[in-house]
């Protein structure tokens, strides 16, 4: 149930949710859910985040200091714990991007042109 | 703003969740119109496993596990709690096996590793000798011992290389010897020493100083000795002013030096009272020099390694003198060192036998750990079924799986280490017995718990703990979420299978307690076989008597006349058989010398080595009821007459190695520069040891060649008719009437052959009590796996019984459960016992390691005995009422 998802929803590549993590923070702070509605509403609904893995990545992005967090209130009026980019996160972000722009065109390129199995 | 770097809780984690679900429970609400509680409860789903992600946080804390080993261990000391017969059964049964491993443990390692009591005691070692090869030695002790000349060689090549880095820094001797003290009517254990012993070994004095190296200059003089503190307070009263005194030794008048501090007693099994100076020797023998003879094994040479030393440089660098003297004295011999961090019991002889016996024991003692496990193992996998529910559940809110089996591991580990204390105290206890149940006074063996047996019962604790708890640890967790939180206990019957995990165990046991049993068995009859065999000679109402003659300084004329006159009274008494002197008498001590045939074309070899020898007047072999095959027994006439050769009577074993089938009456044979000719042949005898008939000997006229030291261990032997009291009584008494100051060692040969057979009593009582645990704890097992077998299957055998099942029928059915396991249980631990019975064949005295009887005794009591057990709750099963358990479905 948990892992309850629709045909064209995509479970998360191993790693890739500290990327879309520190992305969506550099448009300003936000909490976890506000993050993980992001980067679903970004996707298009193709991406969906687990929420079980959200705050741990969180917790692990805040202990190597690309982020940091307080407490805040949300839109919706409630009290929201809310993450910030740090500098070093920014730096960290740029360098894991590109590399990741790098994987994604290899990729296309081995891949072709899109063709149908029959 | 000031709140960014705030450390974060539990509680800041668990809001920040909650945030996320009402945020979600917003959106749902907003989006698909849901009421409040559907929308949390959507929330809740999309949110996944709380726990697990709360754990997850909870983990990335690095001190995270610290603090869950103390949840897991309030959870498990509440877990086992609950349940106090297992947890009480479990810790006594762990307790008993590790405590009487960690025994075994602490008594092996105070015997032959545990550092010695002196300073720097890792860097103190023994230098012993092996021979190989053609060679004559005479061993007072352990043939590895060195002797006085050797030592000085040893110490040469030490000194000449200290400069040169050698291995070696120092080296020291001592040898033990019995004294007549002044002061206390017993005699004195004490030690020849060389006079740098106590810098040496680093032995500090209380009172006064230790030996110069002036006072081992010349032989007799100055007699100076240090006292054991033990000595100084137990017989001069603590004397402040015992430095100067006089004290006398064998008659001998010894100027106090010092006195040792308080609980020095030496390097060796028993205490040291009093030290001279190794020159002191001669005089206090009253003539028999040891110290200059060089082939005499009677000293142990301790020597401290150097900073950069180490024992393979030592042994090389001392292995040049050793090739040295081999080649001066003894061409066809070769010396091997063996040099041995310094223990009380380290001798190349004792160990080479005691290595096997120690490793036996130490297997048997893992093997009743491994059953007490097997046992403890059962009772969770069963306790593991019963807690699936539980367990279920504790899974289906989101507790992983390694974390629940770490906290079952955690009970299994709390279980151990309890077990583990338990036992510890129990190890504690247990050698403190040791002194009473070999009671040697003076023995020193340092029994109290260090580190390293703690260290032991610990790590035995702890394999313990993971032997027999992760399995069922596993099994308890592999559980089917559905069926479980459903409450059917069946429905993952299949997944588990732990009815044959438990079969498996059960088996297991049954080997185990068979091989245990079986071993037992042969050491029990091993042990009423020796106590059987014929050694050869009279053991029955044989009794000696040896006297302090040697000590009191007596020549050989007076010695002589001593003993005559003392054998005279005694042959005269009614009831005594016959009388005679002899030393070694058997089973007290061993003399060999080497036998060179003089017709070297008869003979089949040029020379027998290691050839026992006992010096005996004419009537010994009478007295001793030792049959003579052919020839004579010599007479004390022709023994005392000054010839060229003396008549000697020898073994069976000897005549036969020389000569082979050819009669020896009348040839020659040489011992050094003595010569012998053959008068008799004895049936052979197990003299030396009882396990040994086959010793080579040779029966030499006590008086002949005069030699006074021998002379002085001469002991009386008499056979009686009836009570052998009386004459202990009496020779005492004689023997103070000639001169008061002689003290009578009398002695029963009867009892030193028990006290040879105490090593077999203690074997097999050991093995018969680890048999019989083993066998019990088989038993529970067997019980265990039938038990619940019924209990699992009552609703089947309502259905056979109420279909018209015989109660034989059902019997029968349960009882198969269990029959497998024991059936291959036993066969796997008879052909166990077969293998250990092969290597501990040399212990088993007069048995074949095959004896069918004791094969076939302990494989049918396992049997009648696991039947039985199996019978109680089978017979239950058939007892089920049908009607009743039927409607209860």
């Amino acid at each position: 149930m948990a892992t309850q998802q629709s045909e064209d929803r995509e479970a998360l590549l191993q790693g890739t949710l500290d990327l879309l993590i520190l992305r969506t923070l550099v448009l300003g702070p936000q909490h976890g859910h506000g993050i993980s509605r992001s980067i679903e509403m970004n996707s298009r609904e193709t991406l969906l985040v687990d929420h079980g893995s959200l705050y741990p990545a969180l917790q692990r992005l805040e202990k190597r200091k690309w982020i940091r967090a307080k407490w805040g209130t949300s839109d919706n009026n409630r009290r929201a714990r809310f993450y910030e980019i740090t500098a070093l996160g920014r730096t960290q972000l740029h360098a894991e991007a590109s590399r990741w722009r790098r994987i994604a065109e290899a990729m296309a390129r081995i891949l072709g042109p899109e063709f149908s199995p029959e | 703003m000031a709140a960014w770097w705030n450390r974060r809780d539990d509680r800041d984690f668990r809001e920040e969740i909650e945030s996320h679900l009402a945020h979600e429970a917003d959106r749902q609400t907003a989006q698909r119109g849901l009421a409040a509680d559907e929308a949390s409860a959507a929330a809740r789903r999309a949110f996944g496993n709380v726990t697990h992600a709360q754990e997850r946080y909870h983990e990335s804390h690095r001190w995270a596990w610290l603090e869950r080993i103390g949840q897991n261990a309030r959870y498990a000391l509440r877990a086992l709690r609950t349940r106090r017969g297992f947890s009480f059964a479990a810790i006594v049964t762990l307790g008993v096996g590790i405590g009487f491993n960690t025994a075994i443990f602490t008594i092996f390692y105070a015997v032959a590793f545990r550092d010695l009591p002196v300073r720097e005691a890792d860097r103190l070692v023994n230098v012993y000798q092996e021979f190989h090869g053609e060679y004559g030695r005479s061993v007072h002790g352990m043939q590895s011992m060195v002797s006085y000349p050797e030592y000085e060689n040893y110490l040469a090549a030490i000194d000449s290389t200290r400069a040169r880095g050698g291995a070696l820094s120092a080296a020291a001797v001592f040898a033990s010897v019995d004294l007549a003290f002044d002061r206390t009517a017993t005699g004195l254990r004490g030690e020849y020493v060389s006079c740098n012993y106590f810098q040496v070994i680093g032995a500090p004095m209380r009172l006064g100083r230790t030996f110069t190296p002036d006072e081992c200059r010349n032989l007799g003089g100055p007699a100076v000795a240090v006292l054991s503190h033990d000595t100084w307070t137990h017989a001069l009263g603590a004397d402040p002013a015992v430095v100067g005194s006089t004290v006398r030794l064998n008659q001998i008048p010894f100027t106090v030096i010092g006195v040792a501090e308080p609980g020095f007693g030496g390097l060796s099994f028993l205490s040291a009272g009093v030290w001279v100076p190794v020159t002191m020797q001669p005089a206090i023998d009253h003539g028999r020099d040891s110290i200059i003879l060089r082939d005499w094994s009677w000293m142990i040479m301790a020597a401290r390694l150097a900073p950069a030393g180490s024992i393979d440089a030592a042994r090389a660098q001392l292995s040049v003198v050793a090739r040295q003297r081999d080649a001066a004295l003894y061409p066809r011999r070769e010396t091997r060192l063996v040099i041995a961090k310094g223990a009380l019991l380290n001798f190349p002889e004792v160990r080479r036998q005691g290595a096997l016996a120690a490793g036996l024991i130490t297997a048997l003692g893992a093997l009743i750990v491994a059953m007490v496990c097997a046992n403890i193992m059962n009772l969770l996998l069963a306790r593991g079924i019963a807690r699936r529910r539980e367990i279920g559940i504790r899974l289906a809110i989101g507790a992983s799986r390694g974390r629940l089996v770490e906290q079952l591991l955690t009970e299994s580990g709390i279980l151990a280490l309890l077990g583990g204390a338990l036992g510890f105290v129990l190890a504690y206890a247990l050698p403190q017995l040791v002194p009473r149940l070999i009671p040697v006074p003076g023995l020193q063996l340092d029994l109290a718990p260090d580190g390293r047996v703690l260290a032991f019962s610990c790590v035995v604790s702890l394999i313990t703990a993971l032997a027999f708890g992760l399995l069922p640890a596993l099994q308890a967790t592999n559980v089917d979420l559905v069926s479980a939180s459903k409450g059917g206990l069946n429905a993952g019957k299949r997944q588990l299978r732990p009815s044959r995990v438990r079969a498996f165990i059960v088996g297991v046991q049954v080997a185990g307690s068979a091989l245990l049993l079986i071993v037992s068995a042969l050491f029990i009859r091993a042990a009423s076989s020796a106590a059987n065999v014929h050694p050869g000679y009279s053991t029955k109402n044989v009794v000696s008597f040896g006297f302090n003659l040697t000590q009191l300084g007596y020549g050989a004329e007076r010695m002589r006349t001593t003993l005559e006159s003392l054998r005279d009274r005694v042959a005269n008494t009614p009831g005594v058989a016959s009388v005679a002197f002899a030393s070694p008498l058997p089973l007290l001590g061993r003399s060999t010398d080497i036998v060179t045939p003089e017709d070297s074309a008869t003979a089949l070899r040029s020379r027998m080595n290691d050839v026992a020898m006992t010096l005996a007047s004419g009537s010994y072999l009478a007295t001793m009821e030792i049959p003579l095959v052919a020839g004579r027994a010599y007479t004390d006439a022709e023994a005392q007459r000054p010839g060229d050769y003396a008549p000697v009577v020898v073994s069976q074993s000897l005549a036969r190695g020389l000569w082979g089938s050819e009669s020896v009456l009348g040839k020659r044979f040489r011992t050094g520069n003595l010569r012998y000719l053959i008068v008799g042949v004895a049936a052979n005898t197990r003299a030396v040891s009882l396990g040994n008939s086959t010793t080579p000997f040779m029966y030499l006229p006590a008086a002949f060649g005069g030699d006074q030291y021998r002379q002085g261990r001469l002991r009386l032997v008499a056979r009686v008719d009836g009570s052998m009291s009386e004459l202990e009584r009496v020779v005492p008494q004689w023997a103070r009437e000639l001169d008061p100051s002689i003290v009578v060692d009398g002695q029963r040969l009867s009892e030193r052959v028990a006290l040879e057979l105490t090593p077999a009593r203690l074997a097999s009582a050991v093995s018969a009590t680890m048999g019989a645990l083993a066998m019990l704890l088989a038993l529970v097992g067997v019980y265990g796996v039938v038990s619940f077998a019924v209990s699992q299957r009552t609703r089947d055998i309502a259905v056979r019984l109420a279909l018209g099942a015989s109660q034989t029928g059902v019997v029968r059915l349960m009882m198969r459960q269990g029959s497998r396991a024991v059936l291959i249980g036993l066969v796997v631990g008879v052909a166990g016992a077969l293998v250990v019975g092969k290597v501990i064949r040399r212990f088993l005295l007069g048995v074949s390691p095959l004896d069918p009887i004791a094969y076939l005794a302990m494989a049918a009591l396992l049997l009648i005995a696991a039947f039985a057990a199996m019978y109680t709750p089978a017979r239950r099963a058939a007892r089920v009422d049908p009607a009743l358990t039927l409607r209860d479905e």
